[in-house]
């Protein structure tokens, strides 16, 4: 496995999100409370445990913990990582979380099908356009349509 | 008798037309994400969810059966062709069933799978017709204090025995836990954590979460680790039938298998993947030819896939009764029922036999279809192996932008599910489990109301957890599943 800047900075960011509960939970007023358990009880105890499981997972990471990535159906796991692959799929998601309500579902979803495509490899752009969009049209009659699923139609929604 | 009668009622309702066809539905699609990479039950239903509201309950419910059940059945079929297991409770097939195919089985293996789970279904369904009223008994004596130490019993074993690391296991718990947290304080009503974010108010939706951590964080993964060249299908050959040999050798494991798939499945570490390991170990250790093992022995394929669907029939028994999910697919049925305003328990036995009744008769039904659509059908469904990945992923994604948008119309939604998606993606680089982040999201918040019900309730007397006898007992094992292992490497350490 490769270094273990990761692994640590991972057990930073639970003890940071443990920090982030136990601040936070000193902003909850407390009454209505019996034996000391009311609303700031759970947090405190989530928090607290999560700053401490990331100290603990960096002195695991210290003491060498191994991470196997995960195996799985399409994964190589040996193979190496192709972190673009990923950057146009999350920039596709971005992009949607901005453009689905002025352009609506059945576009913006065919956008997100053409990136994820490109980020496994396929150079046919032409046949990614067109499978995106009958794909996210039939997705969009059946869903918003059938239903009653409450999607942005964008300025094609009369064609539907 | 009386749960005869049950039965025969739930009979009349899964039997509707209308049910009969939400039951194909369930069992054809199952079957499919089962074969499918990078799709399973768990997220098939939570992007089925938003659309189903304007279903019945009933129907909605007897859907997303056939679907759990039919993954169970599909993920057998790609973890003999292609060695590639479909769903985590089929890895254990691919040991032995893939050899079989290699050696020409391919379909005495797909055959003894796919009879196999259909015998162990039907028997645990029969297991959960017959435990679940048993089961409804008991949790009629449980009070706040009995289902809070009921949830943290399902917290040490879901985190603890569950993947290769407690303390990994731990952490994906607490970020489940601290999730739930999120939104409105059902006792006092205040927010908490929303950060100003009124989306927020009614907290990270589950659907989000399962659609972020299985389909935007798998196909992230999935995207920067693309095995090349894709697997080799291995044709379906040999003749369809079992022999009599193979028939001789096959119905003791699938009786093993379901004796030890449904109690495991039932118990709150539930799951399918304990009981299969389980089920392949019995089944070498007695076998009458075990060096046959290794080399494509029939028991181990018939033996866990028992195991698995008898496992799925175990999973609903605490799911049903208790409100107690013990795997991600419990979890978000779990949270189905909650869209629908019903609490799982004692109460929805009596104000909804319907839906439970009907629910459960349906497994029969479920199960019958799900054998005629994997016995015969098998090379059909391998056909969706050949979707080539780029479109297939394309297609996931589709999909689960349209399930994160629908919840609440929020664009808001769609940027927690790529912040979802990214942290499923570091889970899957660093092996941490997916199942305890959404068991801790579900039962945090319920948990956190039973403990402070069962203190308003004994005055603020904290002692209640450990002076009521059920609730102590659970609070005992819950210890001891901490404790335990830590004690043996102790002992062994001298």
């Amino acid at each position: 496995m490769t270094g273990r800047g990761g692994p640590l900075a991972l057990a930073g960011g639970v003890t940071a999100l443990g920090l982030f509960f136990l601040l936070g939970a000193s902003g909850i007023r407390g009454e209505a409370a019996y034996a000391g358990v009311g609303p700031r009880a759970f947090p405190i105890a989530i928090g607290g445990g999560l700053a401490l499981l990331g100290a603990a997972l960096a002195v695991a990471v210290l003491r060498g913990m191994e991470f196997r990535p995960e195996a799985g159906e399409d994964v190589d796991p040996e193979a190496p990582v192709d972190h673009r692959a990923a950057g146009g799929i999350v920039a596709g998601l971005a992009l949607a979380a901005v453009l689905v309500e002025p352009l609506g579902f059945p576009l913006v979803a065919a956008l997100l099908f053409v990136l994820t495509a490109r980020g496994f490899g396929s150079r046919r752009l032409a046949r990614d356009a067109a499978i995106g969009l009958v794909l996210s049209a039939a997705a969009f009659i059946v869903f918003a349509r059938g239903l009653g699923v409450s999607l942005p139609g964008g300025p094609l929604e009369r064609l539907f | 008798m009386e749960t005869l009668a049950a039965l025969a009622h739930g009979f009349g309702v899964a039997l509707l037309p209308v049910n009969l066809l939400f039951a194909f539905v369930g069992a054809a699609l199952g079957t499919a994400v089962g074969v499918l990479p990078g799709i399973g039950p768990a997220l098939t239903v939570a992007l089925l969810l938003p659309a189903t509201y304007q279903l019945t309950p009933t129907g909605s419910f007897i859907m997303f059966a056939g679907i759990y059940y039919g993954a169970m059945y599909g993920g057998s079929t790609t973890s003999i062709l292609i060695n590639t297991p479909g769903e985590s409770a089929s890895i254990i097939t691919a040991l032995e069933g893939h050899r079989m195919a290699q050696r020409g089985r391919g379909a005495a293996a797909l055959a003894t799978a796919a009879i196999g789970s259909f015998v162990a279904g039907t028997l645990g369904t029969l297991g959960l017709t017959f435990l679940a009223p048993v089961l409804v008994g008991l949790a009629l004596r449980f009070g706040p204090a009995e289902y809070f130490c009921l949830m943290v019993l399902a917290f040490t074993t879901v985190s603890a025995v569950l993947g290769e690391s407690r303390l990994r296991g731990a952490i994906s718990l607490f970020v489940g836990l601290g999730l739930g947290l999120v939104g409105i304080d059902t006792q006092t009503g205040q927010a908490r954590f929303t950060l100003g974010i009124p989306a927020l108010l009614d907290g990270v939706g589950v659907v989000l979460v399962v659609v972020g951590l299985f389909a935007v964080g798998e196909t992230l993964y999935v995207a920067t680790r693309l095995r090349r060249g894709g697997s080799e299908i291995i044709p379906i050959a040999g003749s369809v039938w079992m022999t009599r040999e193979e028939w001789r050798r096959s119905w003791k494991p699938w009786l093993r298998g379901t004796l030890l798939g449904f109690p495991i499945g039932a118990l709150p570490a539930g799951g399918a993947e304990i009981p299969t390991f389980l089920s392949y170990l019995a089944e070498k250790r007695l076998a009458e030819k075990p060096e046959e093992f290794g080399r494509g022995a029939i028991e181990g394929v018939a033996g866990p896939e028992a195991a698995n669907n008898a496992s799925a029939a175990g999973v609903l028994a605490p799911l049903l009764t208790l409100g107690l999910p013990t795997s991600a697919t419990a979890a978000i049925l779990l949270a189905a029922f909650q869209g629908y305003g019903l609490q799982p328990g004692p109460l929805l036995f009596q104000n909804n036999p319907d839906l439970v009744w009907g629910l459960i008769a349906s497994l029969y039904i479920g199960n019958l279809m799900l054998l005629v659509l994997n016995l015969p059908l098998a090379p059909i469904w391998v056909r969706l192996l050949m979707i080539p990945r780029q479109l297939l992923y394309g297609g996931i994604l589709v999909f689960a932008l349209l399930g994160a948008y629908s919840v609440n119309s929020s664009t808001a939604d769609v940027v927690i599910l790529l912040v979802i998606g990214l942290a499923g993606y570091l889970m899957r680089v660093y092996h941490f489990p997916t199942a305890p982040v959404l068991v801790g999201m579900i039962l945090g918040p319920l948990s956190e109301q039973q403990l402070r019900r069962a203190l308003a309730i004994s005055q603020g007397d904290p002692t209640v957890l450990v002076t009521r006898p059920i609730a102590a007992a659970l609070l005992v094992v819950a210890a001891a599943i901490l404790l335990v292992p830590a004690l043996t490497r102790l002992f062994r350490s001298r």
